[in-house]
C-alpha cells in the first residue's frame, strides 16, 4: 500500500459521501507530508458543534475492507478535518 | 431475492383506508420518514402484530426488522449474489424459500400498513418487507484468547463494565458469552466459578451472574460476568489496544456497516447489518453435551469479502468506529454460508448485554461502560 494508492482508493470509496445525513458531502482528499486533507463540497468548514459527531463517523469508514485510520497509521498518515 | 415468497410474488396485506393529501404512494411515504420514525413504526408493529402473522403464516419461523436485501447480477461486477440495501424493513424468518410460486394464501405479504400522523394528518404508510431463510447456527467456542479453567474451550472477552452493585458498593467486570465462561456444552453441569487465564495469566474468576441457557428455555440469554481481579491481564485481550466505551442503546442505532473485532492478527472485519431477531435457534457444544437452544435477540450481520467467524471467536465485539468503538453486540454463534456465499455473524444487541435484568444474580445492579 502507497500513499497513492490509498489516496485513490479513499476518493473512489468516500468521495461524494455524505456526513451528517447529508449536512456536508466530501468533495475529495489532498495529501500535504504526512497529512491528509479532507475537503468539502463548496469549500464548507464544519460547524464546531458538528465536529464530535463527523469523527465519529468517520472513525466508522473503511478502506479497502480495513478500518481507515488503520490504514492512515501505517502509513504514518494523519487526517486533518475542515475547521 | 431467491425464490419464494419473492418480493415480486408476494401480496401486500390489505389496508384500511386512509384519506392522505400527500400524492405519493404509501411505500414512498414510509421511505420519507426519518431513519428513528421508520424504526419506530417497525417495532411498533413488531410488538403488535408478530403473533398475529406468525398465526396467519404458517411458514414463518420469526419477525424480526432490518435492511431489505437486493439481487446483484454478474454485470455488477460482483456475480450473482445478494447486496444489503439501505432501506429499513420488516424481515420473515422461513424454513425454506419456494422455488416456485405457491398458492395466494400462502404468499408473505410485501408490504404491511400502518398509519402514522405526518405534519397533523393521519397518513398510510406501507412498511416493506424481506424474507430470510432459516440456516444451522453454531455457537464457536474454542482456541485462543481467553483460556477458562485450563480447558481448551476459548473465547473472547467483550468489554468491560462498572457495576452498581444492590449493597451501594462498585465492581469491575468484563462480560463474554456463557457457552465460553461456563463451558456449556463442553461441560456438565457446568461450574459456577473458574478462573479465566490469558496466555497463562490470571485474568480474574466468572462469576454465577448470567444469562438462561438450555435446550428448554423460550428465548436464552448466551452472556456471563466475570470479576476482573487483574486487568492488566484483562487490557492484554484487547485487540485494537481499545475496549468499547459507550453503547448502542435501542436497534435504530445501528449502522449499515460495523466492525466485527476478532482476536486475529487481521483484527477487525467489516460487516454488514442486516437484521435483529428476537429469537434464534443455537447449536452448543458437540458429542453428548450437545444441544440445541432458542436464543434471542440476535443482531445479524454478513462478513465482508471471504472471512468467516471460527471457533473461538465467540465474545468478540462488535462496534461501530475503530478507534472509538462504541458496543453494537456480541459475537455468540457463526453460520459460513447463507446460501449466496456470505459468512454471517450472530451478536447479542448490546442494548441487551448491558440490561442486567437479562442476568441471574444481578438484580437491583446498574452497569455502565468504563470510560477511564
Amino acid at each position: 500500500m502507497t500513499v497513492e494508492s490509498l489516496i485513490s482508493a479513499l476518493a473512489k470509496e468516500h468521495g461524494n459521501q455524505a456526513l451528517l445525513a447529508g449536512k456536508y458531502v466530501v468533495a475529495g482528499f489532498a495529501v500535504k507530508s504526512n497529512e491528509v486533507m479532507l475537503n468539502l463540497k463548496d469549500g464548507k468548514k464544519l460547524d464546531a458543534a458538528d465536529l464530535a459527531k463527523v469523527e465519529a463517523e468517520i472513525d466508522n469508514w473503511s478502506v479497502l475492507e480495513r478500518p481507515m485510520k488503520q490504514q492512515l497509521d501505517d502509513l504514518k498518515l494523519v487526517l486533518v478535518l475542515p475547521k | 431475492m431467491s425464490g419464494q415468497p419473492s418480493a415480486s410474488a408476494r401480496a401486500a396485506d390489505t389496508p384500511s383506508t386512509g384519506v392522505e393529501a400527500d400524492a405519493r404512494s404509501p411505500q414512498q411515504r414510509f421511505l420519507g420518514l426519518s431513519r428513528r420514525r421508520q424504526f419506530t413504526l417497525i417495532e411498533e408493529l413488531l410488538l403488535t402484530r408478530s403473533g398475529e402473522l406468525l398465526r396467519a403464516y404458517p411458514c414463518l419461523l420469526a419477525v424480526g426488522h432490518g435492511f431489505r436485501r437486493r439481487r446483484t447480477h454478474a454485470g455488477d461486477g460482483d456475480g450473482v449474489g445478494e447486496i444489503v440495501t439501505a432501506e429499513r424493513c420488516v424481515l420473515f424468518l422461513v424454513r425454506r424459500k419456494w422455488k416456485r410460486r405457491g398458492s395466494q394464501l400462502r404468499r408473505l405479504p410485501a408490504h404491511l400498513y400502518c398509519h402514522d400522523l405526518v405534519r397533523g394528518r393521519r397518513t398510510l404508510l406501507a412498511i416493506p418487507t424481506d424474507v430470510s431463510e432459516s440456516r444451522p447456527l453454531q455457537a464457536n467456542a474454542s482456541p485462543e484468547a481467553v483460556d477458562v479453567a485450563d480447558r481448551v474451550a476459548h473465547g473472547v472477552l467483550t468489554c468491560l463494565v462498572d457495576c452498581a452493585l444492590a449493597d451501594g458498593t462498585r465492581e469491575r467486570r468484563a462480560l463474554s458469552c456463557r457457552h465460553v465462561l461456563s463451558l456449556t456444552g463442553i461441560r456438565s453441569p457446568e461450574p459456577n466459578s473458574v478462573p479465566v487465564r490469558h496466555n497463562g495469566a490470571l485474568i480474574g474468576d466468572t462469576l454465577a451472574i448470567r444469562g438462561e441457557l438450555s435446550a428448554t428455555d423460550p428465548a436464552g440469554f448466551d452472556a456471563q460476568a466475570m470479576r476482573v481481579s487483574t486487568p492488566a491481564a484483562a487490557n492484554r485481550c484487547v485487540f485494537t489496544a481499545i475496549w468499547p466505551r459507550g453503547h448502542v442503546s435501542h436497534g435504530g442505532e445501528f449502522e449499515a456497516s460495523m466492525w466485527l473485532q476478532l482476536p486475529r492478527d487481521d483484527g477487525a472485519i467489516r460487516v454488514n447489518y442486516r437484521g435483529v431477531w428476537p429469537v434464534m435457534r443455537v447449536s452448543y457444544g458437540s458429542g453428548a453435551a450437545r444441544f440445541v437452544a432458542s436464543v434471542g435477540p440476535l443482531v445479524e450481520v454478513e462478513l465482508v469479502g471471504n472471512q468467516k467467524t471460527l471457533p473461538g471467536d465467540s465474545g468478540s465485539p462488535l462496534v461501530i468506529g475503530y478507534s472509538k468503538p462504541r458496543l453494537a453486540g456480541m459475537h455468540i454463534a457463526g453460520n459460513p454460508d447463507d446460501g449466496n456465499g456470505r459468512a454471517l455473524s450472530y451478536c447479542i444487541p448490546a442494548y441487551a448485554l448491558m440490561d442486567p435484568g437479562n442476568y441471574a444474580g444481578a438484580d437491583g445492579e446498574q452497569w455502565t461502560l468504563p470510560q477511564d
